[in-house]
């Protein structure tokens, strides 16, 4: 079995927990707090009643994830969408993979690159700008990291500053991070 | 303010790549406070438990410099070899963990919330691994 095995569909999935998650009448008003903090839905939803039992661990790593996901300026929101949305693609993080990709699509306009992609897989052509991130984000999504001096060069020659390839490599450190929560500690479910 | 990626990519203050980082303190002050609460936390794991599984999954990522800061702070453990495995089969086949990988940590004594932090634990180096990967190529070039 492998989380590839459920496929990528582009919609709404839920997800279902492997451990034992908090009992949200049981919570504290610390980690009711936490969650909060952590995303509006999080009361609701199994992975965030899951981590919050580490409710510092949480906190931070909320302020991290939405820093780096919506903080200003830098790269688009829809680049770093990508980014994340190609690695989650490749590590076969499905739940994670339409989220993302969702959200590229709300922001960017744009379902054909998308639908292609989650249907099968980050070499499916795409324009070179897109293509440059995507080949940054998997090699460097790799472990150990594959990505090199030439696949910086390529986001350069598309006009990307220093500034905003951070913000790529950044948007790929932190869905290494997601990734590896999210389909390790339970599994996608269609609703 | 400096964090662990700083020191270890020896990123000196007022240099371009610490100019690039400070567009975006707030990552900096989450990664410090995101890296203490692992270590520094209460948890069934032990502070040399944890280093000695963020030691191996820096190790996988080739990430020498962060392998060496946790090898200095990491002790034995009588389930290491549990902890272990566990922490390779996420970092590097992350599609293939499955119900029965976390039934095995349970049964060596780790709780729903220790599940909870080893798991922090490896996602947080394997990110820390890629930022440290991906501000070499901005260094180099």
């Amino acid at each position: 079995m492998s989380t590839h095995d459920f496929g990528f569909p582009m919609e709404s999935l839920n997800w279902k927990a492997w451990a034992p998650v908090l009992d949200i009448a049981k919570a504290t008003p610390d980690e009711i707090k936490v969650l909060e903090e952590s995303h509006a839905k999080a009361k609701e939803n199994p992975y965030y009643l899951l981590l919050v039992q580490e409710a510092e661990v949480l906190r931070q790593r909320s302020k991290l994830f939405n820093t780096i996901m919506y903080g200003p300026r830098g790269a688009s929101r829809a680049e770093r969408e990508l980014a994340a949305t190609a690695e989650s693609r490749l590590n076969g993080c499905p739940y994670c993979a339409s989220v993302h990709a969702l959200r590229y699509v709300q922001m960017k306009g744009d379902p054909d690159l998308m639908q292609r992609m989650m249907a099968d897989g980050v070499e499916v052509p795409m324009a070179t700008r897109p293509r440059a991130i995507v080949d940054f984000s998997v090699k460097l999504a790799a472990t150990p990291s594959a990505a090199t001096a030439a696949d910086v060069q390529l986001l350069r020659d598309q006009g990307m500053e220093d500034a905003e390839i951070l913000d790529i490599i950044l948007s790929v450190a932190m869905f290494a991070n997601a990734n590896r929560l999210m389909q390790t500690l339970g599994e996608a479910v269609r609703p | 303010m400096r964090d662990l990626v700083d020191e270890l990519a020896g990123i000196a203050p007022g240099s371009r790549l610490d100019g690039l980082r400070a567009l975006r303190p707030d990552v900096r002050s989450s990664l410090i406070g995101y890296e203490a609460a692992i270590f520094e936390g209460e948890s069934g794991l032990t502070p040399a438990e944890r280093h000695l599984v963020a030691q191996h999954v820096a190790e996988l990522n080739a990430e020498a410099a962060l392998a060496a800061h946790h090898q200095a702070r990491a002790g034995d453990s009588p389930r290491l070899a549990v902890l272990r495995d566990y922490a390779t089969l996420i970092t590097q086949t992350p599609d293939q963990a499955n119900p029965a990988a976390i039934q095995t940590l349970m049964a060596a004594g780790l709780a729903p919330r220790d599940v909870v932090m080893l798991g922090q634990l490896i996602a947080h180096l394997n990110m820390q691994a890629r930022l440290l990967a991906g501000l070499r190529l901005l260094e180099a070039t």
